[in-house]
């Protein structure tokens, strides 16, 4: 049964359709929420309210664009919300751009060595994640963690795919950037930081 | 773009394998001189590979989603659309009034003595209310209709009409309030759809029927006609649509714990339009179809209904068992309403 059809039963309000489409993009979503927050609870508050507001709104979406464009829209701001939120808690950590040179000191624990599970991992993707503008953090998400094409981005972010291209080529060599002075799990890359770290 | 920008927008779009042929061929040309992109190459792919890491989805997360929507169903259900007012003095005094002429004519007309006092009451209140207060809540008039027919779904609309309902019935909340599935009828569901008749007719305050109206109490089969007809003109005074709040519905018998792939509700039109299914049963205008389990079937047959007049909406909590993998849907048509 193709999205379409699900998402026609779904706008007349029946639950079970619309169960096979979180059924469709709850993990993409998590993953994406779960990259971001770098929090498992906090990424399944975020995904919850994701879906909640997909519900609310599908009996008036009407489907111009695609609907994983749509929700991930709606997960994008969530996330973003989300971060706010968090940033506007007493922080300690810099923002870095990618014209600022300034390299925060690498965590010190874990050791490169060490095996990093999911969850250091990802507590270590979203902390370097929050080190790069909104706008690389953004589309560095759509790209990287949910998959999007370049064409679904374009709608998301209402900007053109040329722009999609550019942009996420910047935001990945930053997020390189953050990740090798860090130096937690791209660390093996190091060694080429003097070969490649310093075009970031 | 510089030559540096140029080659680094490369690498990363080799990532996303969107590069054409000739810059493939460019790319490669230039990381075979150029250590820095190549090793630009390197870590952007093992950056990606780290974000590729599959984030197991927490066990519990996909229920606690659709037990969000679930709620928000139910809420949406019992949400009034205008706020509710509270009542005049006057119609207070009405409500009273009602309460003792009701009560009279249960004295004089064994037939309604069988009714229990708090329906009574209940129902007295919430016609008055709704005919002379002008702020119609449809919570209100929902929770009289769950006098009527014996539903349960007191305990949300409770929540949202405090006042309405004697407290007697606030006994049974069920968590399910987006529809109450009701009891079998039985002579007390007549005897109290009647005495709602008596009570509309007391206030005088009967609204002009309307074809938007959503109170099904006509699909329970041992409703008397005329105790149906009526609350389908009561069910005119609400202003209530299929989205927010849809209607009581008794399975048959036949049916119940069937099934089916998906359910689904068209009502408002006049006449049935030739649909390719089978018909399982009907009663006072309505009549349940089953229907293949296919999609384009699906959508020719509601598209059919809607270019009939019809208002279709899923409706999948009818005492029914919904598996998207069954043979067949069914389909509830009410004509003539």
């Amino acid at each position: 049964m193709d999205e379409k059809h699900i998402l026609t039963r779904a706008r007349r309000g029946e639950t079970a359709a619309f169960e096979e489409l979180v059924r469709l993009y709850e993990k993409r979503v998590y993953a994406v929420a779960l990259r971001s927050s770098g929090n498992p609870e906090d990424a399944a508050d975020i995904v919850q309210e994701v879906f909640l507001r997909a519900w609310r709104s599908i009996e008036s979406f009407r489907g111009d664009s695609g609907l994983s464009t749509w929700l991930f829209r709606i997960t994008m701001n969530l996330c973003v919300d989300h971060a706010r939120h968090k940033h506007a808690q007493p922080q300690t950590q810099p923002i870095v751009t990618d014209d600022e040179t300034e390299r925060p000191l690498p965590d010190p624990a874990p050791t490169p060595e060490e095996h990093l599970d999911n969850r250091e991992l990802g507590r270590e993707l979203a902390a370097a994640l929050e080190e790069i503008s909104e706008e690389h953090r953004r589309i560095v998400l759509l790209r990287d963690v949910s998959g999007m094409s370049y064409t679904e981005i374009a709608e998301v972010l209402e900007i053109s795919e040329g722009t999609v291209k550019s942009r996420l080529s910047r935001a990945r060599i930053a997020l390189r950037k953050v990740l090798l002075s860090r130096g937690n799990i791209l660390q093996s890359a190091a060694s080429n930081l003097s070969k490649g770290g310093g075009d970031a | 773009m510089s030559d540096e920008e140029y080659f680094e927008q490369l690498v990363s779009s080799s990532l996303d394998g969107t590069l054409t042929e000739s810059e493939r061929e460019k790319l490669e040309a230039h990381l075979a001189e150029c250590p820095s992109c190549a090793a630009l190459k390197h870590d952007l792919e093992q950056m990606r590979a780290l974000f590729a890491v599959e984030a197991e989805l927490p066990a519990g997360l996909h229920d606690d989603i659709m037990q969000g929507v679930r709620q928000e169903q139910r809420l949406r259900v019992v949400q009034p659309e205008k706020p509710v007012r509270r009542m005049p003095v006057l119609t207070m005094v009405a409500a009273a009034a009602v309460v003792v002429l009701v009560v009279l004519g249960g004295g004089l007309m064994p037939a309604f003595s069988t009714v229990g006092g708090a329906s009574t009451t209940d129902a007295a209140t919430a016609e008055a209310n709704t005919g002379s207060d002008g702020a119609v809540s449809r919570v209100r008039d929902a929770a009289s209709d769950a006098g009527l027919t014996g539903g349960s779904d007191n305990g949300a609309q409770e929540d949202a009409a405090p006042e309405s309902a004697a407290p007697e019935e606030t006994g049974e909340a069920v968590p399910e309030a987006k529809l109450a599935t009701p009891q079998p009828a039985s002579g007390d569901t007549s005897a109290q759809a009647e005495q709602e008749q008596q009570t509309t007719q007391a206030t005088a305050e009967t609204a002009p029927a309307s074809g938007d109206s959503r109170v099904w109490e006509g699909l329970q089969p041992s409703t008397p006609p005329e105790a149906a007809g009526d609350a389908a003109t009561q069910g005119a005074h609400v202003d209530i649509t299929l989205a927010d709040a849809l209607p009581v519905i008794t399975v048959p018998d036949s049916l119940r714990g069937s099934r089916v792939a998906h359910c689904y509700l068209a009502t408002g039109g006049e006449t049935l339009p030739d649909v390719d299914g089978e018909l399982l049963y009907t009663d006072e205008g309505a009549s349940w179809i089953s229907l293949e389990n296919n999609m384009s079937l699906l959508q020719d047959t509601l598209k059919l209904l809607e270019d009939a007049g019809f208002t279709v909406s899923a409706f999948d909590e009818v005492g029914l068992t919904i598996d998207s993998k069954a043979a067949t849907w069914l389909l509830i048509v009410e004509t003539g309403s």
